[in-house]
């Protein structure tokens, strides 16, 4: 008996041995800053997904935020042969890892499956989605919104329909899909574990030849819980790439050789604009003039992120909250910022609330016009360092030009309960602010939504004016590249928001990026631009970041 | 002895009744919404195209509040919490939805009984040792009991992010983080079990250290009072040797330390939370603050389930102990 348990155990042993995955370091790129818990499903289709589902799954296109281009990725290419018909070519070589060839069957089955799982959302106005042949796909619209589909070709993650359809309805949405996902991108899903979610390069990939090969074999992202763990990782080595928020780090770059997007401050390229939103519904707040002065008090240009970020982002912000990217700028009416823009001026905020009779009562606060207390508060989410900081620094502001304005700090959802639901006065927020094609989604983020009990989207200044939607349906159904049509509108626009401030722009926020490199070199920097340095998986460019991982090379 | 157990068991089904009832309730009592706070996650993640987004959250905030069952009047929350309970279902995480709460629990659990448990006997074990050798000696008590207050204030993560900065920055001979290497997935294998060691060290340490001063303080107190009780002196006067009357002063001062060491063995599922923060261990300390602070009403319930049902079932374990380790109990069973 006791031989045969023996036996037994030294059988378990072996086999264990067999199958252990040791990853070699040398072939492994270990990443983290988006992934804080354990990963709990694998499904492109639920946008709550774990790391690396763009890798895993493709897009038919890929959006560089850089060079603002779109880049085929698993379509060929794509018309408009109508105003309303948008037809795709796809790749003829590209094969699921079971072997199937990606069609356009997986094309139509992908974008129509919201028409019957009601918790995905349908791009738009999109009609139908026509199989012409295998390769080719065709969008009809009743009247395209250009930047929600542009949004959807580089967004949406195409799933096999030989797989998929055979699934229950109810299950697609909550379907785990951590057992060998059948994908066609670079990657395959490994293995995971409660610290790391782990992809092997698929060898075989139709890719590589049109994109080149990616060099880790192994891509790991970590699931780390504290800040100073993720800095002694990076500072030792173990993590080649950090898209964390590392504070006080600008010290340690030169010290340890790490990378950074630029070699002198601001380090970080900007990733999307936090912004001060004043509920619009509530006096005084609900007055244009009061909220420019506040505006003036804040400013585009104050030492905030010197105070807070010292260097990691840029020291001013763009008086509209644009992101300096030339898919949004090129739209910034420079005209109309220098008319209706502000600065940084403390003395103009005081005269203005002056003039609108907001005196100073006895104990030194300004009080309403008709001498009732005025009492303003800013609330953030509690523990989130920096934001923190930076509302202190802007009550402080408030607090100079005689506002009595207190820095609150709720837990989460709190905040955001009594955010979405206009209970505050006063709130930071930046959630919908990233990075995209073009600014309408900014806009319409801030300005687009109507004004509901709940804001849960957008809008959450609670900012009613009908000529601003008016303005941005507009421009929703005007290509893209058709400047000249869209320039008028969006000047419009932003002579609205200048005048009335709904919002007042605070900061840049930066995309987190640093890298060591002892094991892998060649990373992305704004010398060597050649990718997107973002490994998140919330933002829609990061299918783009491919670039990144055929782009580094082994250190030796 | 039956009269025991039965009362014991009347005793401790009354008591998970009342603490389950709480678990249930207390979540709840918490302001805020948590199915809100999924929908703000998904707002972000799919941020990209702003305005699909509008009909996506509305629809999803009625999804979840279905499927969590939060749109039904309380009691009927209520009751199907007890027959989701007896059923052995614990429901499904909405912080890390899909995934079953069970699931998350037992795929952490392990971390924290392999690295809560030795540091908790350890420590008990050795802290009482040293407490009653300085109970009985003037000198070492001068050195170790400042020593010992020192070492039981001392918050863990503190201690932790120091032996973490001499072992893992400065002298770079134990891993920072983590329970096992990156490059490592859990196997039965020596390679695998030799890494996890090797991080096992520092966080085992934290612990180890910080309770081992508790211990030692109870112990001697408990041992300079024992040793001047009646009987103490009673066996001196009798002539009885100092050995065997520290012997028998041990065995009675140990009872309250076993208590106190039921009640942290019954907390080992929770975890360590600071702990497990500074060392990034994949324990359930850290999942029960994040279900706490996305008031992730099933995980939080599922956490404190294990607790009580821990707690429950170690103080029930010493109590039937208690029948060997101090004859008094069994006696008054027996004969009353």
């Amino acid at each position: 008996m006791k031989k045969i348990v023996l036996a037994a155990v030294v059988a378990l042993m072996v086999a264990s041995v067999a199958m252990a995955l040791t990853l070699p370091r040398n072939e492994t790129l270990y990443f983290g800053g988006s992934m804080w818990g354990p990963l709990t499903n694998f499904n492109p289709l639920n946008p709550n997904h774990g790391w690396g589902v763009d890798l895993v799954y493709p897009t038919l296109f890929m959006y560089n935020p850089l060079t603002n281009q779109m880049i085929p990725y698993l379509a060929e290419s794509g018309t408009w042969t109508s105003n309303t018909t948008y037809v795709v070519k796809l790749r003829q070589n590209a094969y699921w890892t079971d072997g199937q060839p990606v069609t356009a069957y997986d094309v139509k089955y992908t974008f129509e499956l919201p028409f019957t799982v009601n918790q995905l959302v349908a791009v738009p106005s999109l009609k139908a989605v026509n199989v012409i042949n295998d390769y080719t796909v065709e969008f009809v619209f009743s009247q395209p919104n250009y930047p929600n589909f542009y949004g959807a070709l580089y967004g949406s993650y195409i799933v096999p329909e030989h797989i998929w359809s055979k699934m229950a309805t109810s299950d697609i949405f909550s379907y785990a899909n951590l057992t060998n996902p059948v994908g066609c991108g670079p990657y395959k899903f490994l293995t995971y574990n409660p610290q790391e979610i782990v992809l092997e390069r698929n060898d075989n990939w139709w890719g590589n030849d049109v994109f080149g090969k990616p060099a880790p074999k192994y891509l790991a992202e970590l699931a780390v819980s504290s800040n100073n763990v993720a800095l002694g990782l990076l500072l030792q080595g173990q993590l080649d790439i950090s898209n964390f928020y590392l504070p006080g780090i600008e010290s340690l770059i030169k010290p340890y050789n790490l990378v950074a997007w630029n070699d002198k401050p601001p380090y970080m390229l900007s990733s999307n604009t936090a912004l001060l939103f004043l509920n619009n519904s509530v006096a005084p707040l609900n007055d244009p003039q009061f909220r420019r002065a506040l505006a003036y008090a804040i400013g585009p240009t104050s030492d905030l992120t010197q105070r807070v970020y010292a260097g990691q982002v840029p020291n001013y912000v763009d008086p509209l909250g644009f992101l300096p990217i030339e898919s949004w700028m090129q739209f910034e009416d420079k005209n109309v910022v220098s008319q209706y823009g502000y600065t940084y001026d403390p003395a103009k905020a005081v005269q203005i609330l002056d003039q609108l009779g907001y005196k100073k009562g006895p104990d030194g606060w300004r009080t309403m016009p008709n001498g009732k207390p005025l009492k303003l508060s800013i609330i953030c989410p509690y523990g989130w360092t920096d934001w923190m900081a930076a509302e202190r620094i802007v009550a402080e502001d408030l607090q100079k030009i005689g506002l009595n304005v207190t820095a609150d700090f709720p837990d989460f959802t709190t905040y955001w309960n009594n955010f979405t639901s206009g209970n505050y006065t006063m709130a930071i927020n930046n959630f919908g602010s990233g990075i995209s094609m073009t600014p309408y989604t900014y806009l319409y983020w801030l300005f687009g939504y109507p004004v509901e009990q709940y804001m849960y989207n957008g809008n959450f200044e609670r900012y009613s004016n009908p000529e601003v939607v008016n303005l941005l349906n507009k421009i929703s159904s005007i290509p893209l590249d058709d400047v000249n049509a869209l320039q008028p509108l969006y000047s419009e626009i932003e002579q609205i928001f200048l005048k009335n401030m709904p919002v007042i722009p605070l900061w840049y926020n930066g995309m987190w990026y640093l890298a060591n490199q002892s094991v892998w070199t060649n990373f992305p920097n704004a010398k060597n631009p050649y990718a997107f340095p973002s490994t998140w998986t919330n933002n829609a460019v990061t299918t783009a970041s491919l670039y990144l991982y055929t782009g580094i090379k082994p250190a030796k | 002895m039956r009269k025991y157990l039965t009362r014991k068991i009347i005793i401790y089904l009354i008591t998970f009744f009342i603490a389950a009832s709480l678990d249930w309730a207390i979540p709840r009592l918490m302001p805020g919404n948590p199915v809100s706070l999924i929908v703000s996650r998904f707002a972000q993640a799919s941020s990209g195209s702003a305005a699909q987004a509008s009909v996506l959250t509305k629809q999803m905030f009625d999804y979840f509040m279905q499927a969590f069952q939060l749109n039904i009047p309380w009691w009927e929350q209520y009751a199907l919490f007890w027959r989701n309970l007896l059923t052995g279902n614990l429901g499904i995480s909405m912080y890390l939805y899909p995934e079953p709460v069970i699931n998350i629990i037992l795929s952490a659990v392990p971390y924290d009984i392999l690295f809560l448990l030795p540091s908790i006997l350890l420590s008990f074990w050795v802290g009482n040792r040293i407490g009653a050798w300085a109970a009985r000696s003037k000198k070492a008590d001068n050195i170790l009991l400042p020593t010992f207050y020192i070492l039981t204030s001392v918050p863990y993560f503190w201690l932790g992010i120091l032996l973490v900065w001499i072992f893992g920055t400065l002298l770079r001979l134990l891993p920072m983080s983590g329970a096992f290497s990156y490059s490592m997935t859990p196997s039965f294998t020596f390679a695998f079990i030799f890494d996890y060691l090797k991080h096992w060290i520092l966080p085992f340490l934290s612990l180890f250290i910080v309770s081992l001063g508790g211990w030692a303080i109870g112990m001697r107190n408990m041992i300079i009072y024992e040793l001047e009780s009646n009987y103490s002196r009673y066996m001196g006067s009798l002539g009885a040797s100092q050995r065997l009357i520290r012997k028998y002063s041990y065995r009675n001062a140990i009872l309250p330390q076993i208590t106190g060491l039921a009640l942290q063995l019954g907390t080992i599922v929770a975890g360590a939370i600071t702990t497990e923060i500074v060392f990034s261990y994949p324990g359930i300390g850290y999942i029960l603050f994040e279900g706490i602070m996305n008031k992730d009403y099933p995980l939080i319930q599922g956490c404190f389930l294990f607790i009580i049902a821990g707690v429950l079932l170690a103080n029930f374990i010493i109590d039937i102990l208690y029948m060997f380790i101090d004859p008094r109990v069994k006696i008054a069973y027996t004969e009353g």
